[in-house]
């Protein structure tokens, strides 16, 4: 059984999990052969769980909860599904892309166990676990505290240098209201390095980001991908 | 009986052009009409160059020419002018002109009111155009859901939704005042002898389209205003972070929206039953029975709306796919009896008539693609999908917009006293048809494959490249063909043939006055016999009926 919400952003399907069910990369994990539930809801406007080779798309509607079953074949497993949003949801929608990643029974079991394990074994950390950051302490980073803010699904300033080497913070006040927004911090090859908690505004949380080789990094709102910055580790 | 003769000097469209202040003034059907049409072309053009936008941003993957918020406001806009300020005035426009003729009466039942009607719109246009100066226009679809709609940031951040409220409350009113007077025109101002079987089927069509308008545009005006209240005085209808039902929106909106496209077909199928009887020298096949379809399309418009909200899990799937497949029923009634007018005609394959088989060919791709989405497993796959464009398109432009040049290059000599040119008409269909055809026939396959809707950008590795481009080059060439159709618009007016009263041997009654008709329409008419009185006169009489 998996529970699944809808949510602006492509890896943001992933975001608001209870830890357990994420795929690797932002995907819905299901077991082939097996039926699958899935629960469909929506904390902001209405979205549409598609995955065109199901045929078949539900809406994710705010105020409701749909639920629909699954089986994905048995002998699918291996297959990655593309899915799209397929209902208007803002100037994000083209981007609220996702994947079903159809496991056999016996390496979803597996996988399923061993996230189980890693969500119990480690605190609730501000980012997901095997992220490999430290847990944050109080006076942490040595480096500057960046002054971030997201105004209409848009980062209000978008540039920002820090030093090398050097853990720093972000001060990230989400201004929207009712809209969830983080920070993400990629490397030039598109990996994840830091993923701040996503919190809805009107509010403000402080992020702790490790240390930046000197170089170029893009920075991303994880549910609004197309919300983007850099920051300049010199 | 007193009886008025025509002057000899009687007025062409020249004389009778007026100044502009009797322009702006006027209560005449005949001038109010035309100027729907001007208004309604206006609109045309501009959701047209919306379209185009959409379709340059589309032509290949990435974002090129607009952010991802202007490419929401430019196909949210593109919809709303073809839609509210395009297609349903436009055929209420042809109905303004054409009814009062067509039933022997000299002018609408309440003139001013018409004339109400018709500035109501511009002055709406004006609204929703200056909403793209003031902060950006409406942006979250012209379905405009809940919450999306709503004062939140992620559709529209001015006042643009707002406006675009304002605008459509504006332009529902003007419909319904509408309504009341084409209503109350027909039922009591029709001439001696013309019975309600013996009304043209253009006629008919605004008759059945009139009740739709005045039954559903309330429903929808209702919706419009409660969305305003949740947005601007804390309202909490529509807004599920309030207590409110997304869902609700949706019922409330498609109970009026469904029968609005039964709105923006049936008056342009009138004028098809029009023109292929004359253009085909035969009766109209199935008189009786296109009463009654029409009718029943009427009816079973208002049962099937919830056919559009099959995904979201909150509806009755099995009442309303089986209603939308009935509706099928009468509509193809329709194109049997339109194939049958032809069947073994003397056809006059004069513009009119070429628009009229582009009309029966592309509507009948539109029904039948229709179809495949009433069955819900099938709209599963393709709801919201590209699919829908094809199909939207297939009925609105192929079916109406079709229809409205055809009805154009038929009563034009009748409004001007001109003919248009046959050869610029046939450049105009040619590449009308094909770049119409290049546009929207590979969104069914785009559908298919799972491209959805409203999407300012795709994959570059999804297979969708060549089939957006196909359609750019379309939606083009579409454009394309409207140099010939304003040229010919502008040489005809100078310098077209004079066209007499009765160019084409029609069968109705607006062919029993001059071109164009005096401001009190008839100077003496014709008996009424049957459905073709001046078939009948220039013929002998015909069997009555």
């Amino acid at each position: 059984m998996v529970h699944s919400r809808g949510n602006e952003g492509a890896a943001a399907i992933n975001a608001l999990l209870v830890g357990v069910v994420h795929g690797e990369d932002g995907g819905l994990a299901v077991p082939a052969g097996r039926t699958v539930q899935l629960y469909l809801e929506s904390p902001d406007v209405i979205h549409a769980f598609y995955v065109p080779q199901f045929l078949f798309k539900r809406d994710v509607v705010p105020g409701r909860i749909n639920m629909f079953e699954f089986t994905v074949n048995e002998s699918d497993a291996g297959q990655t599904f593309r899915g799209q949003c397929a209902e208007l949801c803002g100037s994000g929608h083209r981007l609220m892309l996702f994947d079903v990643h159809a496991m056999t029974p016996a390496d979803f079991d597996a996988w399923l166990a061993a996230n189980i394990e890693a969500a119990n074994a480690t605190p609730p950390p501000s980012a997901p676990p095997g992220s490999g950051e430290p847990p944050p302490s109080d006076g942490g980073g040595q480096g500057p505290t960046l002054e971030l803010s997201a105004l209409n699904i848009a980062f209000e300033q978008t540039t920002f240098e820090v030093p090398a080497d050097t853990p720093f913070k972000i001060a990230f006040e989400n201004k929207d209201a009712g809209t969830p927004h983080n920070v993400e911090i990629k490397d030039a090859g598109g990996a994840s390095l830091f993923k701040g908690e996503i919190f809805s505004g009107v509010d403000t949380r402080t992020y702790d980001v490790p240390a930046l080789r000197a170089g170029s990094y893009p920075f991303v709102c994880t549910v609004h991908p197309n919300m983007t910055g850099t920051i300049t580790a010199n | 009986m007193a009886t008025t003769t025509l002057h000899p000097a009687a007025p062409t469209y020249r004389g009778a052009r007026g100044t502009l202040y009797e322009w702006v003034t006027t209560t005449d059907h005949k001038k109010i009409g035309i100027m729907y049409l001007i208004n309604s072309f206006l609109f045309f053009f501009i959701g047209g160059l919306l379209a185009l936008g959409v379709r340059l941003e589309l032509a290949q993957p990435g974002l090129q020419f607009v952010t991802d918020q202007t490419y929401n406001e430019l196909f949210t806009m593109h919809a709303t002018f073809m839609i509210f300020l395009f297609i349903i005035p436009i055929l209420a426009g042809f109905g303004n002109y054409v009814v009062p003729l067509q039933i022997g009466a000299p002018d609408m039942a309440f003139p001013r009111i018409n004339a109400l009607s018709l500035w109501m719109l511009p002055l709406a246009g004006i609204l929703l155009l200056i909403s793209f100066v003031t902060g950006g226009s409406a942006a979250a679809g012209w379905t405009s859901y809940s919450p999306l709609s709503q004062d939140r940031p992620l559709a529209a951040t001015g006042s643009g939704q707002d406006l675009w409220i304002v605008g459509l409350v504006l332009i529902g009113t003007s419909s319904i005042l509408g309504s009341v007077n084409f209503l109350v025109t027909i039922f009591k101002m029709r001439a001696p002898g013309m019975t309600l079987f013996r009304m043209p089927i253009m006629v008919w069509t605004v008759l059945v389209t009139m009740v739709l308008v005045l039954m559903a545009t309330p429903v929808i005006t209702s919706a419009l205003i409660m969305l305003f209240i949740d947005r601007n005085y804390g309202g909490s209808f529509f807004d599920p972070a309030n207590g409110g039902d997304a869902i609700l929106y949706q019922n409330v909106f498609w109970f009026y929206s469904h029968p609005a496209v039964y709105v923006m077909i049936l008056p342009a199928m009138g004028m098809i039953s029009e023109i292929l009887p004359v253009f085909s020298r035969k009766p109209l096949f199935g008189f009786k029975a296109f009463i009654f379809a029409t009718a029943a399309i009427g009816a079973l418009g208002f049962s099937v709306w919830a056919h559009h909200m099959f995904t979201t899990g909150a509806v009755y799937l099995p009442f309303f796919s089986l209603m939308t497949f009935l509706i099928a029923v009468p509509t193809g009634v329709k194109m049997f009896n339109w194939t049958f007018t032809l069947w073994r005609g003397q056809l006059m394959l004069k513009t009119p008539l070429l628009f009229a088989l582009g009309f029966l060919t592309m509507f009948l791709i539109g029904g039948i693609n229709g179809a495949f989405s009433a069955s819900v497993p099938v709209d599963f796959a393709i709801h919201d999908t590209y699919w829908v464009v094809a199909h939207i398109h297939y009925v609105l432009f192929g079916g109406s917009v079709f229809g409205v040049m055809a009805g154009f290059y038929y009563w034009f000599p009748k409004m001007t006293g001109r003919m248009l040119n046959e050869t610029l008409g046939r450049i105009q269909f040619v590449l009308m048809f094909i770049g119409f055809n290049l546009t929207f026939f590979p969104m069914h396959e785009l559908g298919l494959s799972g491209m959805p809707r409203r999407i300012a950008d795709y994959a570059s590795n999804a297979a969708w490249n060549d089939l957006n481009v196909a359609a750019t080059i379309g939606g083009f060439t579409i454009a394309l063909s409207m140099l010939p159709f304003l040229w010919n618009i502008f040489v005809s007016l100078r310098s077209g043939p004079v066209a007499g009263d009765d160019p084409w041997e029609g069968n109705t009654l607006e062919w029993a006055t001059s071109s164009p008709p005096p401001p009190y329409n008839f100077d003496h008419l014709p008996e009424i016999r049957s459905e073709r009185p001046l078939f009948d006169q220039r013929h002998g009489q015909a069997a009555g009926h």
